[in-house]
């Protein structure tokens, strides 16, 4: 019930999309119609257009909106956005580059001097978001660190859409009635509404209900387990192998944010979550620095990598590479905490064994639940009889289950490189393709 | 699976943004 329903509102969700994306072509075409010019000229506007529809679009997309993102997954919902930025830049370049190409007088607009101010904001939104697609593409061989990062992806994107509505407005065409410049002024609104939710509203909601850390202690791996309580409130009820945007060590204001998944068992009545963080970067490697009683802010639950967002997981085939251990031990700790006995396999990958964080938990949950925990390292110690190397095919089939891959739910967690090969050998092995969940750990 | 669906509607969406700005701009310059 529960599934068709967020299979209804995805459909719901991606025909308003498209809808949406189409109307700034749709509305060249009713009520009042300029006097028509030749094709490419107009093809050129009508890709302007389509543009900034597309734009307007982004914003909403990202604003962390719970009921657009559960029918897909944070993940997709970001992957969608990643994928249709490049094809809104596209868009975006198309409308001058056809209009440099096929009009000599066109390319004098270039020349920021003398060309007119409606030319000048055109160029500058040109500008603007090509920059903000180059920083996002190559943010890592850029090393822009992530949370500068994300501050200046959200300016240029306001920037740019700015620049780009003022550029419509000047220009006049296609929007020379009241009810056209009422159209384009909802497309703003609504992109200064999806701004203002996620950097005011939220930010003030999670204000109103902070954490304070219980617990900060250094794992193996360079991993730290994290634990939070609720202050004056009664926490977040969230699915193991659902994740939240933390901020630690600043206002929620500042957008210094960073999402982790839960690692606690997701029936822990006192409120209290925690995280598995792993030092990877800026800010995970000063995690370590908080204290007890330090405050932080959480805002979540999101994403649909749980087993409890499915139905009949008989089966379960857990995959873990590294610090992607954190969501499988949310969601082993909450069957052991529910005495859950579905058979289950976790394949963890890990460089060496003194990185295998968890491993003395593990050990005790194989032994209360119908677990069979696989440890597949890199580089093993002297006399290890283990698996070896990384989690491939041939390690896959040994575990899993003979009695037909057809039960078989498979949840992999880890790098990318790792979920690409697992994926492909689960399909190999006849596991059906929609019971194989990937979880990314970078949405950025 | 889902990433699949993601990218086969990127596709969707790209082809029907382009059909639609084509034919808009053929019908305004009819």
């Amino acid at each position: 019930m529960m599934k068709r329903r967020q299979r209804c509102l995805g459909i719901i969700w991606v025909v308003l999309y498209l809808v949406l994306a189409l109307a700034p072509l749709i509305f060249m075409l009713v009520g009042e119609r300029p006097m028509g010019r030749e094709f490419i000229r107009e093809l050129s506007v009508a890709m302007g257009f389509a543009g900034i529809g597309l734009m307007a679009l982004h914003f909403v997309m990202t604003a962390r909106i719970k009921a657009l993102k559960a029918p897909f997954g944070s993940d997709v919902v970001y992957f969608f956005h990643h994928r249709m930025g490049i094809v809104t830049l596209a868009f975006w370049l198309a409308h001058p580059i056809i209009l440099f190409i096929r009009f000599e007088w066109s390319r004098a607009l270039l020349n920021i001097f003398t060309a007119p101010w409606r030319a000048k904001f055109g160029v500058a939104s040109v500008a603007v978001i090509l920059a903000l697609v180059i920083i996002s593409v190559w943010r890592r061989k850029l090393k822009i660190e992530y949370t500068k990062w994300r501050i200046w992806h959200g300016v240029l994107a306001v920037l740019a859409m700015a620049a780009v509505m003022i550029h419509a407005y000047m220009v006049g065409r296609y929007v020379g009635t009241p009810a056209k410049r009422a159209v384009w002024l909802i497309y703003g609104a609504v992109c200064v509404a999806a701004v203002a939710y996620l950097r005011i509203y939220k930010p003030w909601q999670m204000l109103r209900r902070p954490f304070q850390v219980v617990e900060i202690k250094p794992e193996r791996g360079d991993v730290w387990s994290l634990l939070l309580e609720p202050v004056g409130h009664a926490g977040i009820r969230f699915r193991a192998g659902q994740f939240a945007w933390l901020t630690a060590f600043r206002s929620p204001f500042t957008a210094h944010e960073h999402p982790f998944s839960f690692a606690t068992s997701a029936d822990d009545a006192s409120g209290r979550v925690g995280f598995a963080i792993k030092e990877l970067g800026d800010f995970t490697q000063t995690i370590g620095q908080l204290k007890p009683g330090d405050r932080v802010y959480l805002d979540g639950p999101y994403g649909v990598f749980c087993p409890d967002c499915h139905t009949d997981v008989d089966n379960l085939v857990l995959v873990a590479g590294g610090v992607g251990i954190a969501t499988m031990i949310s969601i082993l700790r909450t069957m052991a905490d529910r005495d859950d006995q579905r058979p289950t396999v976790l394949l963890y990958g890990n460089p060496d064994w003194e990185s295998v964080a968890y491993r003395e938990e593990l050990a005790e949950l194989e032994t209360k639940l119908n677990l069979k925990v696989v440890h597949v390292l890199e580089r093993p110690p002297e006399g290890w009889e283990g698996e070896t190397g990384y989690v491939t095919r041939d390690v896959i089939e040994r575990y899993l289950p003979k009695d037909g891959t057809k039960s078989v739910r498979a949840f992999i967690c880890g790098p990318v490189g790792m979920l690409n090969l697992c994926e492909g050998a689960l399909r190999e092995l006849n596991v059906p393709d929609r019971f194989i969940h990937l979880e990314r750990f970078d949405l950025a | 699976m889902r990433h699949r669906i993601a990218n086969w509607l990127i596709a969707g969406m790209t082809a029907a943004l382009l059909l639609g700005a084509v034919l808009v701009a053929l019908v305004q310059s009819g």
